[in-house]
């Protein structure tokens, strides 16, 4: 999973270095456009629906992160 | 004494603007003298009648509307939370059942709002509409008057509605939390947009007024009244004189437009220094509004930076939920098939950025210049994005890197000429008269005309003087917060007297040269009118 998600990720926004930043959201590196636009690969790759009670900067300050609200969101 | 003459007796020493004496010289030394000496359990109390008693002063009768508002955000926060703890439905019969409760909702608080402030202008419109067609009817104006704030209370009752729905915050029992958190006298009239999470930990708490929460509450009010005092208020006859457009020449219409985005960032910034100031005496920080804003690489950034509450508003409650919409999604995959991978990657941002900036100029007011505006930063800011990308791949072919001088100065040139035309079609009495002034900087820009002008705009050499040093003096200060230079921390470090001396001389400052008198009544606060 995590693997797919960096690829998404990258695709995205290929100049960040999304396996150590941990700040991708409050730091301001990523922007809202970027956001909305992994929200739609991931939905599709993971069959999920990320909704927009779960755009909050804790969700997307990381790779991990991630992981996590898409797990989160497998197991509902 | 009847109530209406009780009123009438309040208004008349009452200035309604922050940066009034009446307002931190006597109002508010008042409420933290009582709030200091009340109990813990009653301080609460002592925020939320004070700011009843303010917002009376200000607005009347209509303070019923704010009552309503907050009644009926208190009861539907109530039920919403019951229905989330209703473990007897499905999760997705709760779903449902929540959203049609929240949209009734906010289209209770949209609704009042409607009415107050955008009946006569829908209407008049309508009317005219159906003039044109021939068809003969007219429009009887209703005039009401707004309520202080209802713009941003507004807003913090749809933001909070929101949150109980997604379930990020619990639903407060107490009338009082909810009543206290939409009318916290401080942010009433101009903002921040501020949200219940960010003061749930504070506001209700009773904190005791701190000897450092009173000096840097106060000092930030300083630091408020000198923008606005000094700059702004000076400003203001300057910019009403040439925006009636009497001169015409496009040196003038540039001229006024410029000096009026310096008045209206130094009102709306001085200002909300003063709020955040005075919320801090209470121990309550409430969010920036700004961030050096003329420092922003872009249109976008630029609203990252300004009015930072109202953009994170649209964010949060217009960008994503539209962007995320199934139906959304749907026409951006039908959009990816038939146009490409780039055109898909548009499509949803871009529905979206056209409904929070057409949203933004409404919320603005009932006037065309403000839908102008905000389908001005739409186009801006929707340019932005399909360039941004063929820019940076021009930057690296012509070796150049993006923090480079001269692409900073570039970037700088832009934003200036985007922000300078959208406020001169903001300003403007009427769209015409924008367009007349925007034509006048190509066809007719007459420079001698405005330095004629100049003498004549309601401020002498000490005024034009004034204006010119403090303003210098914030943009050194924007520039040490935009490098990040610790300024604060070496103040600090001086000497206690050194510190007091230089206190008190920005107090005498403010009291010698500050904008006063009969001659300023026209100076209230801009973004209280939205």
């Amino acid at each position: 999973m995590r693997e797919k998600i960096l690829e998404i990720l990258t695709e995205v926004r290929p100049d960040i270095d999304f396996e150590n930043e941990t700040e991708l959201v409050s730091g301001n590196i990523l922007e809202s456009f970027d956001i909305v636009q992994i929200v739609a690969e991931l939905d599709d790759e993971f069959d999920i629906e990320i909704s927009p009670k779960d755009l909050v900067a804790e969700n997307f300050n990381s790779l991990e992160a991630l992981e996590d609200l898409i797990e989160r969101l497998q197991d509902e | 004494m009847s109530f209406e003459l009780f009123i009438e007796c309040i208004k008349l020493w009452w200035d309604p603007v922050y940066s009034s004496w009446m307002f931190f010289a006597l109002f508010l030394p008042l409420v933290i003298l009582i709030y200091a000496i009340s109990g813990k359990d009653r301080r609460p109390y002592v925020l939320l009648f004070s700011g009843w008693l303010f917002f009376i002063s200000l607005s009347g009768v209509m303070f019923l509307v704010h009552i309503f508002e907050t009644l009926l955000v208190w009861r539907m926060g109530i039920v919403l939370g019951r229905i989330s703890e209703d473990k007897s439905l499905k999760r997705k019969e709760r779903t449902a059942k929540k959203k049609k409760l929240l949209i009734a909702g906010i289209i209770s608080l949209v609704a009042v709002l409607f009415v107050l402030k955008y009946l006569d202008f829908t209407g008049s419109n309508v009317v005219r509409l159906l003039n044109i067609l021939s068809i003969p009817c007219e429009w009887r104006f209703l005039n009401i008057a707004v309520p202080v704030g209802i713009s941003y209370f507004t807003l913090e009752g749809i933001s909070y509605l929101t949150e109980v729905y997604w379930e990020n915050i619990k639903p407060r029992g107490q009338y009082m939390n909810v009543a206290l958190y939409m009318g916290f006298f401080p942010k009433l009239i101009e903002g921040p947009i501020t949200r219940f999470s960010d003061v749930s930990d504070t506001l209700f708490s009773g904190l005791p007024v701190s000897y450092e929460n009173l000096t840097r509450g106060y000092q930030r009010i300083l630091l408020g009244l000198f923008k606005k005092l000094l700059i702004a208020d000076h400003l203001a006859p300057a910019v009403d004189i040439v925006y009636k457009w009497e001169e015409k020449a496009g040196s003038v219409a540039l001229f006024a437009a410029v000096i009026f985005t310096i008045q209206e960032y130094m009102d709306f910034a001085g200002s909300i220094d003063i709020v955040i100031g005075a919320a801090r005496i209470f121990g309550v920080d409430l969010k920036e509004n700004f961030r050096q804003p003329f420092f922003a690489k872009n249109a976008s950034d630029f609203w990252h930076r300004w009015h930072i509450t109202l953009g994170t508003f649209f964010r949060d409650y217009i960008f994503y939920p539209v962007s995320v919409n199934k139906s959304i999604m749907k026409l951006t995959k039908k959009v990816k098939d038939r146009f490409g991978a780039e055109a898909g990657r548009l499509t949803a941002p871009s529905v979206a950025i056209f409904c929070v900036w057409i949203t933004n100029g409404i919320w603005h007011g009932p006037k065309w210049n403000y839908i102008f505006y905000g389908l001005y930063y739409f186009v801006w800011i929707f340019i932005e994005n399909i360039a941004e990308k063929p820019f940076l791949s021009l930057l690296s072919k012509m070796k150049l890197s993006e923090s480079s001088l001269i692409v900073r100065i570039f970037r700088f040139i832009k934003l200036f000429i985007i922000v300078i035309t959208g406020e001169m079609f903001f300003r403007a009495d009427s769209m015409s008269v924008g367009f007349e002034m925007f034509r006048y900087v190509f066809t007719d820009f007459n420079s001698r005309k405005l330095i004629r002008h100049l003498g004549d705009m309601g401020m002498d050499f000490h005024d034009y003087l004034t204006v010119i040093i403090a303003f210098i003096l914030i943009i050194i200060l924007s520039v040490l917060k935009e490098l990040k230079v610790p300024y604060r921390k070496a103040f600090m470090s001086l000497p206690v007297f050194v510190r007091w001396t230089a206190w008190y001389a920005l107090i005498m400052v403010i009291v010698v040269f500050g904008a006063y008198g009969s001659g300023y009544d026209a100076a209230g606060m801009i973004y209280a009118k939205f």
